[in-house]
């Protein structure tokens, strides 16, 4: 009980005791001691009653006015909010939903997309290898058909690409955002990356196997390619059939990872590195499009599909060198 | 919890509730806020006092001394005609206030957010 008073004498210290304060003391110490009594006939401890009584006290700010004590009680420093780095924006659970399960769909087409662009060769190269079994001339006319297939895979990946993308785009407005989620949403999707985390390098790690193993199947065809010369033709079909079946691991991992971590703001998507993600996203563009024309150059003056494809890889290896710069010159400028 | 902010423009209104009936006294007018709002707000003391000196200033209350079984003098308040008439009209405006800022209510977000 002194306590309280005690507390109340602290507050008021420094303060005017006109009637009006000192009258406001005494109705404030009534209510209190009466809180106090009731926390105490309820049970509580000394300790429990008092810390509630002052917890509840309230702001004498409050009272400034109606005690005219203004001038008394010091203003307290205006505190300086944390400043955001990108715009705010609410996003309820159903929107959250709505754009992971739309990443999910985009991340299939996407792999679709890319499989069938990897496997498209393939038409060429068993067309090839069937055309030198059976010993046929290789002519244009003979090679037309493998051509077409070719052509008609590129064209739907191309349309896919296409579509989805302009799909897509509409989640755009969630990138570079400070994303507020209510409470639970934010721990359910955080949930849901906590389990992504550890399926996420299932998928990554499958997928590596899968291409050495790929790579295991190119070094064995290519030893016998001396012996059985059709064995080292399909080297090549081999080694993309398993790209065309990992690929898709890692995009689908990818991509659902990147937007969970979108979501969370967090991992590549705090705002720092989003900043750098831009970078890297303008040099992407024109990178993948001058890829794209060298191997159909390579490809169409060579004729040797069977052999071209090896710039994916090396495209893919040297593009990831590429952002590990950027990011590594952006942090050192930082 | 409530933000004061919000609710700070109806404490009078809280407080000329309670007082509708019969005269009351601080700390049970601050008990029957909580329980009222089953727990949802509870009004600080220097809130309940500096709405208790408002609407006294304003004479919509008046205070007077009684004393408790126990011998112990206690401040009551009592709602005076003024406060009456003040208690109408911040029904009023709360229902207006309700009915305006209810059609600015929705889930957030939508397909037509418009920040972009």
């Amino acid at each position: 009980m002194d306590a309280i008073k005690l507390f109340l004498e602290n507050m008021f210290y420094g303060i005017n005791q006109t009637p009006a304060v000192l009258r406001a003391k005494e109705e404030l110490l009534a209510m209190m001691e009466d809180k106090y009594n009731e926390l105490k006939a309820q049970g509580k401890t000394e300790n429990e009653a008092v810390g509630q009584v002052i917890s509840e006290f309230g702001n004498l700010e409050e009272l400034a006015d109606s005690l005219g004590i203004r001038e008394d009680l010091k203003a307290p420093a205006a505190t300086a909010t944390g400043t955001e780095t990108f715009p705010t924006l609410a996003v309820s659970n159903q929107e959250a939903k709505r754009y992971l399960s739309e990443k999910r769909t985009f991340g299939r087409l996407i792999s679709l997309g890319v499989s069938l662009t990897v496997l498209a060769p393939v038409v060429i190269i068993l067309m090839d290898a069937i055309l030198q079994a059976k010993d046929a001339e290789i002519t244009d006319l003979a090679e037309l058909p493998g051509l077409i297939i070719f052509f008609v895979l590129i064209a739907i990946a191309v349309t896919i690409f296409i579509i989805s993308g302009i799909r897509d785009s509409k989640n755009n407005r969630y990138k570079n955002k400070t994303i507020l989620l209510d409470a639970n949403t934010r721990k359910e999707i955080e949930a849901m990356n906590e389990r992504e985390t550890s399926l996420f390098s299932i998928k990554i790690a499958v997928g590596v196997a899968l291409i050495l193993l790929g790579v295991i199947f190119v070094i064995i065809f290519s030893a016998y390619g001396s012996v059985y010369p059709l064995l080292g033709e399909l080297a090549g079909a081999m080694m993309l059939i398993f790209v065309a079946i990992a690929v898709p691991l890692f995009i689908t991992a990818g991509l659902r990872k990147s937007s969970l971590e979108l979501l969370l703001n967090i991992g590549d998507y705090t705002p720092e590195k989003q900043a750098s993600e831009k970078v890297i996203d303008r040099i992407a563009g024109p990178y993948w499009l001058i890829v794209v024309v060298a191997y159909l150059a390579w490809s169409f003056v060579s004729m040797e599909w069977h052999r071209t494809w090896i710039i994916w890889p090396i495209a893919g290896v040297l593009f990831g060198v590429i952002a590990a710069i950027v990011n590594a010159v952006r942090n050192t400028a930082d | 919890m409530i933000g004061s902010d919000v609710i700070r423009g109806y404490t009078d209104l809280m407080i000329l509730y309670l007082l509708l009936d019969e005269p009351s006294y601080g700390y049970e007018i601050s008990r029957q806020i909580k329980e009222l709002s089953d727990g949802k707000y509870s009004m600080k003391e220097t809130t309940l006092y500096s709405t208790f000196t408002r609407l006294e200033k304003n004479g919509y209350i008046s205070s007077f001394y009684g004393t408790e079984t126990n011998g112990k003098r206690r401040t009551y308040y009592q709602i005076t005609l003024a406060g009456l008439n003040y208690y109408q009209e911040k029904v009023a405006e709360w229902a207006l206030t309700q009915d305006v800022v209810s059609k600015f209510i929705r889930e957030i977000g939508g397909e037509e957010h418009g920040r972009n």
